[in-house]
């Protein structure tokens, strides 16, 4: 077992206590959710995830005095953050498209109360182009949340938490505004070419735009992995 | 004889504290008990040794290996015990040999299940419920699953009722048995030092006061007691920490000096814990004097 791998397995023993009934808990929620053809099961995914990267987050820094004693390099404990966080951001990805292609599959909705029913008819009876949108969505959402999270775990090793903490929220904010801004231009048909990047009309170009995204965000979680090797290796513990 | 850990020239500046050129050895098979006042740079240099802080020059070797080039191989063969436990308390101590076993080429399962047993440690039980005392020997138990040939400690005994302590005292000295096996062993309870080092380093101010066997330390130095007017100038400024006071004075002084002693001065043995209260009082003096010269 290489050391990445060892690092790896102590922290999954680490939060697996913390961890655990979270898994279990949303895991549950957002498959039943999913079942019935209603959305909440992505909110739960995502939800899962949020509670998870800080869980994380807490373990490790409060392990550092145990990194200086364990025999592993710097580096190798730094480069397994990393895989974890984009590990677990990924799964949250997969599971969200795994609730939403159940989504589309489940008829179990017809069996709810008729209002319910008539909210949650519109997700499986959606045509292909428009329902692939939110794979498209998902993808982005976790991207967004994996580089965030990545950028946050660089500063606080190179920094200190207080101040990852004030940049992820001042990137949040300016995210959120700009998201905002240019939804609200191709919402009134202002930014077509654009629209067409980011939401490319046809199906393969949605799921290759899902591929690059997660190219994307694996070469930002390696980059940033390697800024935070190069700066904080020689950092005091 | 061959030493297990030779640090040579340390330095290393903070923004209030620094150690000073900071050297000493300690041989194959004995404990060195690292004494000093809070704040006098004992955690520093351990942290150095452990390379967890980043030294400004000297060189620090563990098994003849370089601390900080060599760093996972020494860690592969040295167990560190805390003041504080450094491992997840949530866990159990069967979790906590699941995460550390892989670390280890050397750990040894049969050896950590039946020391925890030897030491009455539960092993389904959070370790952050353990007690104090329990704690430190799990720490220790973990050093000895891994076959340490060197346990470094800092301040284990700080906090430990009387009774922890000198079982702490007994595992140590029975892990030392073992001819090729070492202990550093930070604190400043210095009866435990009196109880069972070998060898004695003295840390005041971030640089080495005294560095030897015990025995070197207490041939080294005695208490000087009588009335002022019985001690000449030149003895006096040759005495540490002088102190007088109504009815006479009392000083640290070194057994070099004892041939100018006067017939009406007394002396007897010093303890490990008075020459640091009289290395204190030295400083405070000499801080005074500077103080008026200023």
């Amino acid at each position: 077992m290489n050391d990445i791998m060892k690092m790896i397995r102590f922290d999954l023993i680490s939060v697996s206590r913390l961890t655990v009934p979270y898994v279990a808990v949303f895991g549950i929620v957002s498959i039943i959710a999913a079942l019935f053809s209603l959305p909440i099961g992505i909110l739960c995914v995502v939800s899962f995830v949020m509670i998870i990267a800080p869980v994380q987050g807490i373990n490790n820094s409060s392990c550092k005095k145990l990194y200086g004693i364990l025999p592993v390099s710097r580096s190798a404990v730094i480069k397994a953050l990393f895989t974890e966080i984009f590990v677990t951001m990924f799964i949250g990805e997969l599971l969200s498209f795994l609730c939403l292609l159940i989504v589309k599959c489940s008829s179990l909705y017809e069996i709810l109360p008729e209002k319910l029913s008539h909210f949650a008819e519109r997700f499986p009876t959606m045509p292909d182009y428009k329902f692939e949108k939110l794979y498209l969505l998902a993808a982005a959402a976790f991207a967004f949340i994996t580089i965030v999270l990545c950028y946050a775990q660089m500063r606080s090793e190179v920094k200190n938490m207080e101040t990852a903490i004030r940049e992820l929220l001042i990137i949040v904010a300016v995210f959120a505004a700009v998201t905002a801004f240019i939804s609200v231009m191709m919402y009134n048909e202002k930014l077509r070419a654009l629209r067409d990047i980011i939401m490319p009309p046809t199906s393969a170009g949605k799921w290759l735009s899902i591929a690059i995204l997660n190219a994307v965000t694996l070469a930002a979680a390696y980059l940033f992995c390697t800024v935070t090797i190069k700066k904080a290796s020689a950092k005091e513990l | 004889m061959e030493n297990i850990l030779e640090i040579k020239g340390l330095n290393k500046a903070y923004d209030s504290f620094a150690l000073k050129d900071v050297s000493f050895t300690l041989p194959k098979g004995y404990i060195m008990g690292f004494v000093g006042e809070n704040g006098s740079g004992k955690t520093t240099t351990i942290r150095s040794i452990l390379n967890m802080a980043n030294i400004d020059s000297g060189k620090i070797s563990v098994f003849g290996l370089d601390s900080v080039t060599d760093t996972i191989a020494i860690k592969e063969k040295l167990g560190v015990v805390f003041d504080s436990l450094y491992l997840a308390d949530h866990l159990t101590a069967k979790q906590i040999e699941k995460q550390l076993k892989p670390f280890y080429k050397d750990w040894d399962s049969k050896e950590f299940a039946g020391r925890l047993r030897s030491f009455g440690l539960p092993d389904n039980k959070r370790v952050g419920e353990f007690s104090k005392g329990m704690k430190m020997k799990f720490m220790i138990a973990i050093a000895l699953s891994h076959k340490a040939d060197f346990m470094i400690l800092d301040e284990p005994t700080s906090g430990l009722d009387p009774v922890a302590r000198d079982e702490l005292l007994d595992i140590l000295a029975e892990y030392i048995e073992n001819e090729n096996r070492s202990v550093l062993f930070s604190t400043h309870i210095t009866s435990d030092v009196e109880r069972i080092a070998d060898y004695v380093t003295i840390l005041h101010n971030g640089r080495v006061w005294f560095t030897g066997t015990k025995d070197e330390l207490s041939e080294k130095y005695v208490i000087l007691r009588g009335a002022e007017e019985d001690i000449s100038s030149a003895l006096r400024e040759k005495c540490i920490g002088f102190h007088g006071y109504r009815n006479g004075f009392d000083a640290l002084l070194s057994t070099e000096y004892l041939g100018e002693v006067s017939d009406g001065l007394e002396t007897e043995k010093a303890n490990i814990d008075e020459i640091l209260v009289y290395v204190a009082k030295e400083d405070r003096h000499e801080r005074h004097n500077e103080n008026d010269k200023v």
